[in-house]
């Protein structure tokens, strides 16, 4: 740390203030030192210990956090894919995925419960590929189009026939 | 007071060490931050409270250890702890710049009572600024003259930019120039040698 007098030829305050605090500096305590020493480690804990015991908490934390999402998630495009399947009622449907059997077992219940979260879940991947997936490419399709004709418009006839002629979208 | 025998590692790589656990590296901090920190937090408020403040301070530092950044520096850093520590305890009001306090303060009719109280003290500048100025424009001179702080790093400290703060000194100081003009009595009219080498911290 710089304790060098500050040397400002042009500022007459400089001097006689550092002079000032000078002549009033205290001095060095062992005293105090020990008493500083001392009280750090017996109030607080120690400070990397600290930061460690935070990172433990805090990725503890964040895997319970991206579980519950994922859980969340997934029941909500479940949800979504059950009521919005073409051409069925979202009753039949339920109907068709989880048909009235007779009581059966507790092992049968699980059976069947793997089942329809095996089908849920395949119906999941269907529908984001029919909705989602091909909604995207059909809008970035229709976006290169509309830059397309924006760019080409003004252009000489023979060059945005040129331009034109290449595929953008591939 | 206790120096490291052989090359002093810097403020900045102790502080590192201390984030990895290094007790005696902060303990190396504590002894060269202890002078300038308590002269730093004795400039305005009582005598008696600084060394409560400075014990705050490092705790507060130590606890936060974990905050530092190495490419910052260190004293920059601790200064900004002890500053704003210094405020929480004594939640003094900020006095505003009051011309009128300071033309009493630098009346010559102001009796000669004053000025030996002060001039007892030896700190007859920095208790008038203490006076006159608010707490920004004292902690900013302090760390100019008594520090040698560059204004960039008085910015961090007082969380403000370059170019308030140096509006901010240029102020204060325009308030006390003619508190030095009255300063010279006699036998301390002589401008005193420069030090041969710089005090320690």
């Amino acid at each position: 740390m710089d304790n060098q007098k500050p040397i400002d030829a042009f500022d007459p305050l400089a001097e006689p203030m550092w002079r000032e605090a000078h002549l009033t500096r205290p001095e060095f305590s062992e005293t105090l030192h020990a008493r500083l020493r001392a009280a750090v480690p017996i109030v607080t804990p120690i400070g990397p210990q600290a930061k460690r015991i935070s990172r433990r908490k805090f990725h503890g934390n964040l895997s319970n956090w991206a579980i519950a999402t994922a859980a969340a998630i997934a029941l909500l495009i479940g949800s979504a894919l059950l009521w919005h399947t073409p051409g069925q009622h979202p009753g039949e449907m339920i109907v068709q995925t989880n048909p009235i059997e007779p009581a059966r077992p507790p092992a049968d219940d699980l059976d069947a419960t793997a089942t329809l979260v095996e089908s849920t879940a395949s119906g999941l991947g269907q529908w984001m590929e029919t909705t989602v997936v091909d909604s995207q490419w059909a809008g970035l399709n229709h976006d290169a189009k509309t830059a397309m004709e924006t760019v080409t418009g003004p252009l000489p006839c023979d060059l945005s026939v040129v331009i034109a002629a290449t595929d953008l979208t591939e | 007071m206790q120096t490291l025998p052989h090359s002093s590692p810097s403020n900045e790589d102790l502080a590192a060490r201390a984030q990895h656990g290094c007790m005696p590296s902060f303990e190396e901090l504590l002894r060269r931050f202890q002078v300038p920190l308590l002269h730093f937090l004795r400039r305005a408020g009582p005598e008696y409270d600084a060394e409560d403040v400075l014990q705050e301070t490092f705790l507060r530092a130590y606890s936060r250890l974990n905050r530092y950044r190495p490419q910052w520096r260190f004293s920059t850093w601790l200064f900004t702890i002890a500053r704003r520590t210094s405020i929480n305890y004594h939640r003094r009001p900020q006095p505003a710049a009051d011309d009128d306090l300071m033309r009493r303060v630098v009346s010559p009719t102001a009796g000669p009572e004053q000025y030996l109280v002060d001039a007892e003290s030896r700190q007859y500048l920095w208790s008038a600024a203490a006076r006159i100025l608010r707490e920004e424009e004292l902690t900013a001179l302090w760390l100019h003259y008594v520090e040698a702080m560059p204004v960039a790093e008085i910015a961090a400290v007082l969380d403000r930019s370059s170019v308030a703060v140096k509006t901010m000194m240029f102020r204060a100081r325009k308030k006390l120039l003619p508190l030095v003009g009255d300063l010279e009595p006699e036998g301390r009219s002589a401008r005193p040698a420069r030090p041969a080498a710089a005090f320690h911290g």
